[in-house]
């Protein structure tokens, strides 16, 4: 195995329909037009010297490396700012241009340190290349001179060090910033030899860096270099994998020195994100190998005990004998399961099948329950498939985008920056959030409106967005007539049209200005390709179903399905979001979408398992939960997921896990689920992982086994071990052969194969013999079922009310270093941008409380109170707050009550009633909560014999 | 967990499962009554449990329970749980 090196053009690669001949050293040779010469010499493997390009920036000319004649021209003009022509004849190696490349390396070189055997950058320096491949012999002008060599290091960011001495400012940090990451908190400070990188005023960490690596990537030297290399060396081998973050699914190198992971390096073939990263792929992986990991199964009779290590073998069989000592007990229905959207499709559907197939019911729910069940629900109904319509690169041609109830810059940055490449190019912005974030106002980035409605009116606003359209004849009837049911469209204009959904009279609830929804509606309205973009904003609310299905009402009505730079688009918060869901994941469906009445689909999967399949849907958490509290459901398994933290109302949660007989945790860590659980089956970080993940574009990518297990088996495994020893047999010798059942067993992923994913890269589902290489772009010419549904899409306010006791509104999120319950976040170097949750207070609301930035404040619900810091910001308009759950010691969702989506029971996280004061002790539950991570966490010392 | 703890609980869960059917058909509200009905008892099929529906029906046959007519009239349409 060896490192994969992807191969630099020098300047973008150019989509054109015209091509160019022209000749290099003598080689015909056709590219695209607009291709530069320097790219269309490395077409042909012919490398020109260059420092200052690189095939993700635009090109810039300055480094005078790679200088070439061509016939017919004076001078000798930088290959990568002349595009080829016709006709071309191009040489690019000579004696002048030797010379003339060996005086420009030679300057370079008189002011950079002579250092390379020491440099952590040996054998991977562009520079050092360069110079090589010049051929430089010796530098004449000596280091007596003015230099930047004493210049000090800025080693204040945690994961990658700049040191100005080794800088040759080709400007590639800075372009990379600004065209790739869309960030611009670098440039180049003073003229002439004074120009040095700058991040702002003072140093990198206080700077605007985000610290999503592209500087890092893109310097050609060891000026921005990874600490992990400098600390361990260069690496020696890669496997392409799929980072185990967020829904953007970015593909990465992981680089390899023996089983050490040296560091993650974004892929550029990887299609979901074309070789950018985040600070979290890129560098926040050190929880995989943190000393929390737990490695060893255990088991206790009550969560009061120690936990005891025990071998595999026992795990499993006392896991067994409890689920059926349970079922035999208390019924078949008594217990279940919980996937989770952070393991691979592989994992999810061997558990499902688990309990379909050995449990025999259908209780299995995953975390999406908690996130984005109400997209699968929304856009079933009206779109005809629980799914996304685009892939990401359609919002390169997005004219207007509407992004409501998402946070990209925070939640999903990779697929943001992406976003804003498109802003800058011009494209219009319409953000619907009762927040300002980061979008709303960027780095050559303004929104055209921010609609800054208040938390659960989504419904109010998208329907006055759709009265617009409607009755100022916007919609496009042509798409409507052909596309779409005409009866279900004439009754939703009908309702639409209602005075009682116009802005005017919907400005009451959302709280805005009537012409500015009216303005909005006509932007997205009016141009040939709108994109909408959601998030849990949209989601997480009692008509978080309402809310999808009225974004897809407005889609359709407007013609934006079916064609590239339109669509609905969810973004997903977790890596595995949309595979969770596809692999049956679900209570009341089997994989694919097919509910479990379906008699059809029940015999395939019959046939194929040799068990008979309950024909009824099963519980969902919330119901598993309330039915634990009922003492009817007394077993769960709990795979990578930690509803004790992440789910709402923490304290009945707990009750429910607290009055179960057997709770299984597989997970990485002791999480605050563990706390309640009877049996700990340690589980697998991405990197010791075959498998696939689906990402928010229907994208299946692969995610490679980099090192082996730390815990000494595959998380699949478990699965099928625990179903032996409840007497139903799984046989799969290795995650592709689990991958050919659900191709077997489930239509859209008929053509997906590991053969295919190797050969493709990654291959958008459906995939099938209709369409054998994926499906960039649903609904093309027909929707899923046929036509377009309009659904009716009333506004019901919120149970949950502000009033004297509770006067304001507690909305939650996530922010850019966190991720999710913090479980991998926290366990890595990111705790130093979030070292706690906060709660964002706007100052009129603080001022009237008497409080100050940095108080500690009592957050109080009808469901429970908990204490955290004040942050006085403007992001908020009055009466509003907001805190993040990143970590499990704010109890931010002990406040949160359980009211959920109508149709799907998604928790209600956006919208909690609450009061704020100034306190100066933690919550009862805190201090409950701080004795219990002490009391129900202890672990026995290991005896000699206990563990494998 | 005690058993007066279980029967609260119960009394709990019900109270939950009247509201749940209630939002249903809240949202349902918009279409016409027996499309409406209809829609409301599909959703409540293809979602919930035998055991939820049938604890939801008990409970809006209690004394004093009280449901808005179009929950009413979507009780009808609600599948009773299979005999096995």
């Amino acid at each position: 195995m060896s490192l994969i090196q992807e191969i630099d053009f020098g300047t973008p690669i150019r989509v054109a329909e015209k091509t160019v001949t022209l000749i290099i050293d003598g080689e015909q040779i056709s590219v695209p037009e607009g291709t530069s010469v320097m790219a269309a010499a490395m077409s042909r493997g012919v490398k020109i010297p260059k420092l200052c390009a690189s095939d993700n920036l635009e090109p810039f000319g300055s480094c005078r490396l790679c200088l070439v004649e061509i016939e017919g021209r004076r001078g000798t003009p930088a290959s990568c700012t002349t595009p080829a022509e016709n006709g071309m004849v191009v040489h690019t190696q000579n004696e002048r241009l030797a010379k003339l490349r060996r005086g420009v390396m030679e300057l370079y070189i008189s002011d950079h340190p002579l250092d390379c055997l020491t440099c952590s950058a040996n054998g991977n320096c562009e520079l050092q290349d360069a110079a090589g491949e010049v051929g430089l012999r010796e530098v004449r002008y000596g280091y007596q001179g003015e230099n930047h060599l004493q210049d000090v290091k800025d080693e204040s960011n945690p994961y990658f060090s700049y040191d100005p001495s080794k800088c040759i400012v080709c400007n590639r940090c800075v372009r990379a910033c600004e065209e790739v990451q869309g960030t611009f908190a670098l440039t180049i400070e003073g003229r002439g030899f004074d120009s040095r990188v700058k991040p702002g005023p003072t140093n990198f960490i206080e700077s605007e860096c985000v610290s999503c690596g592209a500087c890092v990537q893109a310097c050609p030297t060891a000026t921005l270099i990874e600490k992990s290399v400098i600390e361990r060396g260069q690496p020696e081998h890669s496997l392409i994998t799929t980072c185990a973050y967020c829904g953007v699914g970015c593909s990465f190198k992981a680089e390899m020195r023996g089983d050490e992971l040296i560091r993650m390096v974004p892929y550029k073939a990887g299609k979901a994100n074309e070789g950018h990263s985040c600070v979290k792929g890129r560098f926040a992986y050190g929880y995989a190998t943190h000393k929390d990991r737990m490695l060893k199964p255990m088991i206790r009779a009550r969560i009061t005990d120690p936990w005891r290590e025990v071998s595999w073998e026992e795990a499993i069989s006392y896991t067994a004998s409890e689920l059926k000592r349970i079922q035999a007990q208390y019924g078949r229905e008594s217990i279940g399961a919980i996937t989770s959207s952070r393991c691979t499709n592989e994992e999810v559907f061997v558990l499902q099948k688990l309990v379909r197939a050995a449990f025999r019911n259908n209780n299995v729910d995953t975390c999406a329950r908690v996130c984005h069940s109400p997209t699968g629900y929304g856009l079933k109904m009206t779109l005809g498939t629980s799914a996304g319509t685009q892939d990401f690169a359609s919002v390169d041609d997005a004219d207007v985008m509407l992004v409501i109830g998402a946070n990209p810059t925070d939640g999903h940055p990779v697929f943001a920056s992406r976003m804003k490449k498109r802003l800058r190019a011009g494209a219009k912005l319409i953000v619907a959030d009762p927040r300002s974030i980061d979008l709303v106002r960027t780095p050559h980035v303004q929104a055209n409106y921010h609609l800054q409605l208040k938390p659960g009116t989504n419904v109010a606003l998208v329907n006055s967005l759709a009265h617009v359209i409607v009755t100022e004849g916007l919609v496009n009837e042509a798409f409507v007539r052909a596309r779409c049911d005409l009866d279900e469209f004439e009754s939703w204009a009908r309702f639409i049209a209602l005075a009682q959904n116009s802005p005017e009279e919907m400005e009451q609830y959302t709280g805005v200005p009537a012409k500015d929804v009216r303005a909005a509606a006509r932007l997205y309205a009016s141009v040939r390709n709108a994109a909408i973009y959601y998030g849990l904003g949209v989601t997480e609310h009692s008509q978080g179903s309402t809310t999808v299905m009225a974004l897809a009402n407005l889609a359709m009505a407007t013609g934006n399905i079916g064609h590239v730079g339109a669509g609905v688009n969810p973004l997903r918060g977790q890596n595995n979001v949309q595979g969770s869901c596809d692999m049956g994941s679900f209570p009341h469906e089997l994989p694919g979408y097919r509910h479990v009445s379906d008699d059809a689909t029940r015999e395939t999967f019959e046939a194929l398992w040799g068990v008979e399949i309950d024909d009824e849907p099963g519980l969902r958490i919330p119901n598993m939960i309330d039915e634990a509290v009922a003492g009817n459901y007394r077993g769960l398994f709990v795979q990578g997921e930690d509803i004790a933290q992440s789910d709402p109302n923490t304290q009945h949660i707990s009750s429910g896990l607290a009055a179960m007989d057997c709770v299984i945790v597989q997970d990485l860590f002791l999480n605050e689920t563990a706390k309640y659980a009877h049996v700990f089956l340690p589980g697998c970080s991405f990197l010791e992982k075959d498998g696939t993940f689906t990402n928010a574009e229907r994208r299946i990518n692969r995610v490679r086994k980099v090192m082996a297990p730390l815990c000494g088996k595959d998380e699949w495994r478990v699965a099928i071990e625990l179903a032996h020893a409840m007497g139903y047999e799984m046989n799969y010798g290795h995650p592709s052969e689990i991958m050919d059942e659900i191709a077997a067993l489930t239509p859209t992923f008929a053509g997906v194969s590991y053969a295919k994913l190797d050969e493709m890269g990654s291959v958008q589902w459906p995939c099938d013999e209709a369409a054998p290489y994926g499906t960039p772009l649903m609904h093309v010419d027909r929707f899923v079922g046929g036509k377009g549904h309009f659904m009716l899409t009333e506004y019901v306010p919120t149970r949950e009310r502000s009033g004297p006791r509770f006067p304001l509104i507690l909305t939650t999120g996530r922010i850019l270093s966190q991720y999710n319950v913090g479980a991998q976040t926290r366990r890595t170097e990111n705790g130093f941008w979030h070292m706690e949750d906060v709660l964002e207070i706007h100052p009129f609301d603080a001022e009237q409380r008497g409080i100050v930035d940095g108080d500690l404040v009592s957050i109080v619900s009808r469901a429970g109170d908990t204490a955290l810091r004040a942050k006085i910001s403007e992001r908020m308009q009055p009466g509003v707050v907001y805190t993040t759950f990143h970590h499990p010691g704010s109890g931010a969702n002990v406040v949160t009550t359980d009211n959920s989506d109508w149709a799907t029971n998604c928790p209600e996280y956006k919208v909690t009633a609450v009061e704020v004061r100034r306190v100066n002790a933690l919550s009862s539950w805190q201090e409950r909560n701080a004795q219990e991570d002490v009391s129900l966490r202890r672990v026995l010392e290991a005896t000699p014999d206990a563990a494998e | 967990m005690n058993q007066e703890t279980h029967i609260f609980a119960h009394d709990d869960n019900n109270a939950k499962l009247i509201r749940m059917a209630q939002e249903i058909a809240d949202y349902f509200h918009a279409y016409p009554q027996e499309k409406a009905a209809e829609s409301i008892a599909s959703h409540i099929n293809h979602f919930w449990t035998p055991k939820m529906r049938e604890d939801f029906l008990a409970a809006a046959e209690a004394p004093g329970q009280s449901l808005t007519p179009l929950l009413q009239a979507a009780r009808g349409g609600i599948r009773r749980k299979k005999i096995k």
